[in-house]
């Protein structure tokens, strides 16, 4: 008889027990891969916007007709909520795990990124792996441009994101990275995307694409400024964030010609040192590797004595770079470098003690740039094309 | 086995010093002292047991301090082993629910896991511990895997400085961590089972020494992925490891296998708590079999642990260091050092009266 009741019990329970509570079927979910969030300084609401994919538009008999993608707007008074009334337009649940891309528009950067970050972070839906940009003026605006040649938008996005470090003339960040920079007392950098008008051609007028250059200025979790590309490569310089990038410098004995040097491997360190009168100053050093990587004049750089010369024209760059982004983030009383990171970790004691005065003065700290630049290649040729 | 799988359970999930410390980065040194204490403390317990070979921890208290004294403190320890498992399935549930199953409710936790729970904890401790052997290598490899997917996107400077503000902030928060020991007790019930007392006080001290350092290194590893701050905020920071981790930009979500782990612990350990607690309550009451007890007790656990918190903000306020160190401390620290003078005192074979 107990075996009875056991059997009916398990065969009752795989009934009970046949599927998740929380299934969700995939042709009911409306699988956002772009979101972007503004802030409607008017009505006091926040705006968020979703772009979601259309896979039946990508593979399959309907590939290539109509767009991949469609895009929906809401509002809320939280992030959270301007979220879910995305719901009461689209036919399909939201699902946010596979977002790919977040464009926090400028109004909303203003206001302050930690009502986005704390939905982020404390959704179970969301993940802190989305890729972050910040656009000038509305981040709604991103949604709904076709760039080419992805089929979807928002993948484009993301690939110009993630190659953001072949110039590493912007920043390449993740919620999670951003998350971090925040917490700490140095600025957090994040990379700017654009539109840019692409070329017109014969099969239709000029299109738009996205661009990627220079980074916005967080302090806390706040816009304060952008840098231009240049001014962002700088700083980048210092936090030994420069992946990769083509420094070009001018042809010695060859006015307006050029050399072109690419990035193979940087390094650097920010040491905070106190100094006779107690104050702290910061050494950094970087260091870099590269090649020659083309030339639009005869001078010949294989030589030994030569190639110095190319060392020192590269290190110069890299060091107009740095003083480009000290004085750009000098005049936003931005800390681009991470120095005062370091300045906690290796001065607890004097940071607790100064840190309002340092703060409220809002001065750079004294810094100190020694730069190591190395060309060691010249690549698969020990001449220039160029005939002398 | 058993001792790793209890000190891997609910403490390292929570890590509840990342919440202590003002100085965050030191978080991990409190969580390495603080597990020395209290792995020399059990130490001295184990020892103690591992002299009186044939009795439970209930059975040497009643023959230690008499039959009312030693049945209230027996009670004590029982209540404390029956709360254990009543935090334990609402913890678990408490994480399911509030991350990947929103929609499902925490009954449906709480009842599935202490019905897998009694079913290992009537089938006996062996059970219990030959499942715990067969899990335990999962487990490690389980969070070993999560650490090293998370590598990529640790910093070691999120460390710095290393005792900023000295040893006085590390001191106090090392301090906490007993709470976790607390629970290693209910391996005294085991006592009489294991076969050579030295080996008992051997196989405790690896398995105290191995998650203390886990524990440990785990710390260390959150503060340096989140940084010391975003950790602080956190309440199941192992488990926002698993959510940030990518490996190539292809290896990611692994929240399954996350879950299996935790899952895996935490079964084994309530578990053991449910059978520690029947099979005192059935030596104090003279219960033949007291795998009948097994049962009610989970039961009285599910439909406490759901009716005994309102929400998830009062299990932790209770289950905070700050709160639960000092319930821990008496049972951690007063009666053993009460039960070993009275055995020390009392000549060998005296009963007391």
């Amino acid at each position: 008889m107990r075996r009875l009741i056991a059997l009916a019990a398990a065969c009752v329970a795989l009934l009970l027990l046949a599927g998740c509570w929380n299934r969700r079927e995939l042709e009911t979910l409306g699988i956002i891969l772009a979101a972007g969030y503004d802030w409607d300084a008017e009505q006091q609401e926040y705006v968020v916007t979703a772009q979601i994919a259309k896979p039946q538009a990508m593979a399959g008999e309907g590939a290539g007709k109509g767009p991949t993608s469609h895009v929906f707007t809401a509002r809320g008074k939280t992030v959270f909520e301007a979220s879910r009334n995305l719901s009461r337009i689209s036919t399909r649940k939201m699902w946010w795990g596979h977002v790919q891309v977040l464009v926090i528009g400028e109004e909303a950067a203003k206001l302050g990124l930690s009502g986005l970050l704390d939905f982020i972070e404390r959704d179970g839906e969301t993940r802190p792996l989305y890729f972050v940009v910040v656009t000038r003026g509305l981040a709604r605006n991103l949604m709904h441009l076709r760039a080419s040649p992805e089929s979807v938008p928002a993948m484009g996005l993301t690939s110009l994101v993630k190659a953001a470090g072949a110039t590493s003339t912007a920043p390449s960040a993740r919620i999670l990275d951003v998350s971090r920079a925040l917490e700490a007392p140095s600025a957090a950098l994040i990379g700017v995307v654009g539109v840019s008008e692409g070329e017109a051609s014969d099969i239709g007028g000029p299109t738009k694409e996205f661009q990627l250059s220079g980074s916005a200025v967080f302090t806390k979790d706040k816009l304060v400024g952008f840098l231009d590309p240049q001014e962002t490569r700088g700083a980048l310089w210092v936090r030994s964030r420069v992946k990769s990038a083509i420094l070009t410098v001018p042809c010695p004995g060859f006015p307006g010609r050029h050399v072109g040097v690419e990035v193979i491997h940087t390094a650097s360190q920010i040491v905070p040192e106190l100094d006779a009168e107690g104050r702290v100053r910061i050494r950094v050093s970087i260091r870099m590797e590269g090649n020659l990587g083309d030339q639009d004049c005869s001078f010949q750089y294989a030589d030994l004595d030569k190639i110095e010369v190319l060392d020192k024209l590269v290190g110069a760059r890299i060091r107009s770079e740095v003083e480009a982004a000290r004085t750009a983030c000098a005049k936003l009383s931005a800390d681009c470098f991470g120095a005062t990171d370091q300045v906690v970790r290796k001065f607890p004691v004097y940071w607790e003690r100064k840190q309002k005065e340092i703060q409220a003065e809002g001065v750079p700290w004294p810094m100190l740039v020694e730069i190591e630049a190395r060309v060691r290649g010249t690549g698969a040729q020990l001449k220039p094309t160029r005939p002398e | 086995m058993l001792i790793f799988m209890m000190r891997m359970g609910l403490a390292i999930i929570r890590l509840p010093v990342l919440k202590l410390i003002r100085s965050g980065p030191d978080a991990w040194i409190a969580v390495l002292v603080g597990t020395a204490v209290g792995n020399l403390i059990f130490w001295l317990v184990l020892r103690q047991a591992a002299q009186q070979p044939g009795l439970t921890l209930v059975q040497r208290l009643e023959r230690a301090l008499g039959p009312v004294a030693g049945r209230a403190v027996g009670t004590c320890y029982i209540l404390l082993f029956l709360w254990d498992t009543m935090v334990t399935s609402r913890m678990y549930s408490g994480l399911l629910i509030s991350q990947p199953m929103p929609e499902t409710p925490t009954e449906a936790f709480v009842f599935l896991l202490l019905l897998g729970a009694a079913y290992m904890a009537r089938k006996g401790p062996e059970v219990i511990a030959r499942v715990g052997q067969f899990v335990t290598p999962i487990i490690a490899g389980g969070i070993a895997v999560v650490l090293f997917l998370g590598a990529n996107q640790m910093n070691p400077r999120a460390l710095q400085p290393v005792l900023g503000h000295g040893w006085g902030q590390v001191l106090v928060a090392s301090f906490f961590p007993a709470d976790v020991h607390v629970e290693l007790m209910a391996t005294l019930m085991l006592a009489p089972l294991v076969r050579s007392p030295k080996a008992m006080v051997r196989a405790g001290v690896v398995g105290m020494h191995v998650a203390g350092l886990a524990a440990a290194g785990t710390a260390a590893c959150l503060i340096m992925f989140f940084g010391a701050p975003r950790s602080q905020r956190l309440v199941f920071p192992l488990y926002d490891i698993v959510r940030a981790t990518t490996f190539g930009d292809f290896f990611e979500r692994i929240d399954a296998l996350f879950i299996f782990t935790w899952t895996a612990t935490t079964f084994v350990k309530a578990a053991l708590l449910l059978w520690a607690c029947a099979y005192g309550l059935g030596q104090m009451v003279r219960v033949k079999d007291c795998r009948t007890l097994i049962r009610p007790l989970a039961l009285l656990a599910g439909l406490l642990s759901l009716r005994a918190y309102a929400n998830q903000a009062e299990v932790r306020a209770l289950i905070a260091p700050q709160v639960y160190t000092f319930v821990a401390l008496p049972f951690l620290v007063l009666f053993p050092a009460l039960l070993a003078i009275v055995e020390a005192v009392r000549r060998p074979g005296e009963k007391a009266v």
